[in-house]
């Protein structure tokens, strides 16, 4: 099975390919990112998402989105 | 010596052109305005994109709340909940301390997958319970239409 770790940024996305062996890359980016307040978003359909925050190596898509304030 | 000036710019040429003649086998485009555009496009319900083509705004419905946020085309300032109340929240890059500067279409996907999937946590960056936003008395709110915000915030 394969999934996709796609972080939003100023170049526009940014794509990691894992799968259910091989995620290291991708899961150490999750943790980072979670750190710095983003949002991960497991898509279980292109529509339908849930916020999670634990890596999940079985996820089709995940989505990081930056963390948000008020202003 | 200019043999291998010609030759180096020859070969950069080349390069250039084979790089444009790339197809976009994802149809993603290829700057990030366009990825952007597309990543956004591609995760919209049926009726969000449809609203989205014919205004360029769409409803997101909350999470806990089931309310409707509008999300429009802006960095910030982009949200009005039940087309009346105006929230200003935005995507921020907590490297620089500064406001996220990802494509626009980038913030409004990021606004729908809070609204969607962490309601609390988008409620709570203004100081908001689910249960504050379900209470609010609207009538104490100055309303603002679609058409007022589109005028005030001119896009």
């Amino acid at each position: 099975m394969r999934g996709v770790l796609i972080v939003k940024g100023k170049e526009g996305d940014m794509r990691t390919e894992f799968s259910n062996k091989h995620f290291a890359r991708a899961e150490a980016e999750f943790n980072r990112l979670i750190g710095l307040g983003y949002l991960g978003s497991r898509m279980d359909t292109p529509t339908e998402g849930e916020a999670i925050k634990k890596f999940d190596s079985e996820a089709r898509e995940i989505i990081m989105s930056p963390a948000i304030v008020a202003g | 010596m200019i043999a291998l000036m010609r030759r180096l710019l020859r070969r950069r040429k080349t390069r250039a052109l084979a790089e444009a003649a790339i197809p976009d086998l994802e149809g993603r485009g290829s700057n990030p305005e366009e990825r952007a555009e597309y990543l956004l496009r591609s995760h919209l319900s049926p009726d969000q994109l449809s609203e989205y083509d014919a205004t360029k705004t769409f409803v997101a419905v909350g999470q806990i709340t089931k309310l409707p946020y509008r999300i429009f085309p802006l960095k910030h300032h982009n949200i009005l909940l039940r087309d009346r109340i105006p929230m200003c929240v935005t995507a921020v890059d907590r490297r620089q301390g500064v406001m996220s500067n990802m494509p626009i279409a980038d913030h409004m996907l990021t606004h729908k997958l809070y609204i969607e999937n962490a309601e609390e946590n988008f409620l709570a960056t203004v100081g908001w319970s689910a249960r504050t936003a379900l209470a609010i008395r609207y009538d104490l709110h100055e309303e603002l239409s679609i058409g007022r915000f589109r005028q005030i915030y001119n896009f």
